[in-house]
């Protein structure tokens, strides 16, 4: 194999930094990225523990594409337990942090442990130090980034928290480069560490080695046709961004109004991506990226489609200079917009608060970001929030994460995937949106039950090999993985076939099902709230059990299906 | 089988769809989808052009249970691709022009822009014994763990995809592209390139 995984531990509890032996035959069952933390988080904790103690590890982990010149490759993954979810957590980011790492002869850094006083990683020239952070302390993200670049320089790239995750917001995300690991309260775990910010020194360094340069340039250029002749990747998201979902989604009656309570919303095209066009200065994109998918307005990049949809259709708002404006509170408090949007929304209902008054969803965010009075409460989330009031039939909520963008009645397919998706409700696990609504690689009906199980297994299974590799998941609308497993094979001298690539991601996808059951999920945790299911949804359960070989009583993986995957170990 | 209505209209659409592109015989061809430990496989002798409902069996994906008895005789072929890939429909045709290719030659690379966009690539494979057979079952997915579609020289193709849609337009793009390789080569033009696919 072409690859050497250089991966780095520190503990922050005692000061140190210690570079781990690289394990070849692990990178074969796991790849890198996301695959690779979940495995490695049994070697630092077991799934029980607290999120927040400090013992739990998390982790940053690149792929073995990534520094690559392959496309839609830059990105990297942090892996944690969720303390919003206390499911296993994986998030991805775009930004170039991830590539600057892999420049640094740094492919992965696990951080355990709880420093005395505030702290910051600095990683240069190939080394990983830990400096003082108490500056960062209180300061909004954008003050946090310009005092880093005081200190560490101009041409750095950085990982940081903002204000909520010190006041103990538990959706409080990670952000790298303006980009995000949005979801499942990643700055909490930084909080509970101590842990300021990581900022990696940009390195120029060649790091694009392929095992097989003809084979990898060729394939690598036959991907580049399909997202250049793909009218998604090539003119869909390069013109509007994400949010060229907004009227699409809205117009086929899948789009949650009021706390889901609806599906339709009749302003849905002034907060489009088309409404959005004009008020964009400039597109961005990530390194190594031919779409370009992020927004900058003159408050700064963003918002996305979930933003728009969260924070406007959601709660009602169609006020796009308003969302605008929420969206930059989000990024300067490091906060998830959907978690977010879904927490309010279930207070709004809670409360019998009317929806769509832009005054007193200001005031709701504001005072959420500073988990101050009633703000306090919706910090939590939604789950939390309205189990506190008895109401927990108003949390639109998976495993305690807030659903996404699509409204699951309308769309069996996704409802699936958020019921089983291993960190709790989730579109990206499966992203059924592509053979539901897109046509990808066919579309199907979206109201048909039977058989959709095997198709949400192939695409979560895909997913993860694609999250572990780690290819940015709109390269999955544009090729299939016949060609992604080529490129990883001619990059890495692997030689995997599609059904290699299929096996690793159904691998990856069973070990974080025995995490979340060693952490105590069960079969009902699989379930959609009550407002959100249908008569269906049971037998779909039951149908996705059985193809995973899972017990179809207890939602458990067989004895069969761990040993088949390797995953033997699990038993003992 | 309640639901099953919508599995036997879409397995009606589709073969009608092949017969009506000439993909197969009267007869001839066959087509599965997976659903869980299920299969979903065309009867034997059935008229893909024209199927019922009754044409579709249900059966095990692994085992065998009393409707093997009714299953197209390729389910050995289907059941193995089932078992040993990640596949979740197969469509299995006799395309004409595909088929007289793969007697003359070991791989079809197909250079138009249609099928070097979506195929590239079609590997040939050989048997003794070519329909129903251990043989055939045992090669077949070997080499669907990496292509979508595979001829067996001088039977037909076997194409695998998340749906049977999918499947079914490999298999149509395969021939579409024999066709024009066919025309070209009756221009006197050469019709087959290196590949590193």
């Amino acid at each position: 194999m072409n690859i050497e995984y250089n991966l780095y531990h520190v503990d922050l509890t005692n000061n140190l930094v210690k570079k781990m032996n690289a394990d070849n035959l692990l990178m074969k069952e796991y790849l890198g990225g996301r695959g690779f933390g979940v495995r490695l988080f049994f070697n630092y904790a077991t799934p029980d523990i607290n999120p927040v103690d400090e013992r739990a590890p998390i982790f940053f982990l690149t792929g073995p594409l990534t520094g690559s010149s392959g496309s839609l490759t830059g990105r990297f993954h942090c892996v944690f337990k969720s303390p919003l979810t206390f499911t296993v957590f994986d998030s991805s980011c775009g930004g170039y942090a991830g590539v600057y790492l892999v420049k640094n002869d740094i492919h992965g850094i696990v951080i355990t442990g709880k420093s005395q006083s505030p702290s910051i990683l600095y990683v240069e020239e190939g080394k990983i130090t830990i400096h003082d952070g108490k500056y960062l302390r209180g300061k909004k993200i954008s003050e946090r980034v310009s005092k880093l670049k005081e200190k560490f320089g101009e041409d750095i790239s950085y990982i940081t928290c903002g204000p909520a995750a010190e006041r103990g917001v538990l959706f409080s995300n990670l952000t790298s480069d303006n980009r995000f690991f949005g979801r499942g309260g990643g700055g909490i775990i930084f909080d509970s560490k101590n842990l300021l910010a990581i900022v990696v020194k940009k390195r120029e360094k060649s790091t694009s080695n392929p095992a097989d340069r003809e084979r990898f340039n060729y394939i690598n250029d036959e991907i580049d046709k399909w997202i250049y002749g793909n009218p998604i990747t090539s003119q869909g998201l390069p013109e509007f961004g994400t949010s060229v979902l907004m009227n699409l989604v809205n117009e086929l009656k899948l789009l949650p109004h009021k706390n889901f309570q609806e599906s339709y919303f009749e302003e849905a095209d002034k907060i489009s991506g088309e409404s959005l066009k004009n008020k964009v200065i400039k597109r961005r994109a990530c390194m190594g990226c031919k779409i370009a998918c992020g927004r900058v307005t003159e408050k700064g990049e963003g918002p996305e489609y979930e933003t728009l949809w969260a924070l406007g259709a959601n709660l009602g708002i169609s006020d796009l200079d308003a969302l605008i404006e929420f969206n930059k509170l989000c990024a300067e408090y490091g906060v998830d917009a959907i978690s977010l949007g879904g927490s309010i929304a279930a207070f709004l209902e809670i409360n019998q608060i009317t929806f769509s008054n832009v005054n007193i969803i200001a005031d709701l965010i504001n005072k959420t970001l500073n988990a101050e009075q009633e703000g306090a409460e919706i910090s939590l989330g939604s789950k939390r929030l309205c189990e506190k009031y008895g109401k927990k039939e108003l949390s639109m909520t998976v495993k305690g994460l807030e659903l996404p963008a699509y409204h699951p009645r309308g769309i069996y397919g996704m409802a699936l995937s958020y019921g089983t998706s291993n960190r709790g409700g989730c579109h990206l696990r499966a992203y059924m949106l592509a053979p539901e609504v897109l046509g990808i690689p066919k579309l199907i009906n979206r109201k048909i039950a039977k058989g959709k199980a095997g198709i949400v297994i192939y695409l979560q299974n895909s997913h993860c090999a694609s999250d572990s590799a780690i290819f940015c998941r709109f390269l999955g609308l544009a090729v299939s993985d016949d060609y992604l497993s080529r490129l990883i094979s001619a990059y890495t001298g692997l030689n995997l076939t599609t059904v290699d690539y299929q096996k690793i991601g159904e691998r990856i996808y069973n070990l974080e099902r025995v995490f979340n059951i060693k952490a105590g999920f069960k079969r009902e945790d699989d379930f959609l709230p009550s407002r959100l299911s249908f008569d269906e949804y049971e037998s779909m359960i039951n149908e996705y059990y059985v193809a995973r070989g899972w017990d179809v009583k207890t939602g458990i993986p067989s004895k069969r299906k761990l040993k088949e995957l390797g995953l033997e170990w699990l038993l003992e | 089988m309640a639901s099953g209505i919508k599995i036997w209209e879409e397995f009606a659409k589709i073969g009608k769809l092949g017969w009506q592109q000439g993909l197969f015989s009267s007869h001839g061809g066959n087509m599965s989808i997976k659903v869980g430990e299920k299969m979903y496989i065309t009867r034997r002798g059935s008229m893909l052009g024209s199927l019922a409902e009754e044409d579709i069996i249900e059966t095990a994906v692994n085992g065998i249970d009393a409707n093997i008895s009714l299953a197209s005789t390729e389910i050995i072929v289907h059941r193995a691709i089932y078992q040993n890939t990640s596949a979740l429909a197969i469509f299995h045709a006799h395309p004409p022009i595909a088929t007289a290719l793969s007697m003359e030659y070991d791989e079809i690379i197909l250079d138009d822009s249609e099928g070097s966009y979506i195929l590239k690539k079609v590997p040939v494979i050989s048997a003794q014994k070519t329909v129903g057979s251990k043989e055939v079952a045992k090669i077949i997915p070997e080499y669907l763990k990496e292509f979508k579609v595979v001829m067996l020289r001088g039977h037909g193709s076997f194409a695998t995809g998340l749906l049977l849609e999918e499947a079914f337009s490999f298999t149509s793009t395969l021939e579409h592209s024999c066709k024009i390789m066919l025309y070209r080569s009756g221009m006197g033009k050469k019709t087959f390139r290196d590949s590193i696919w």
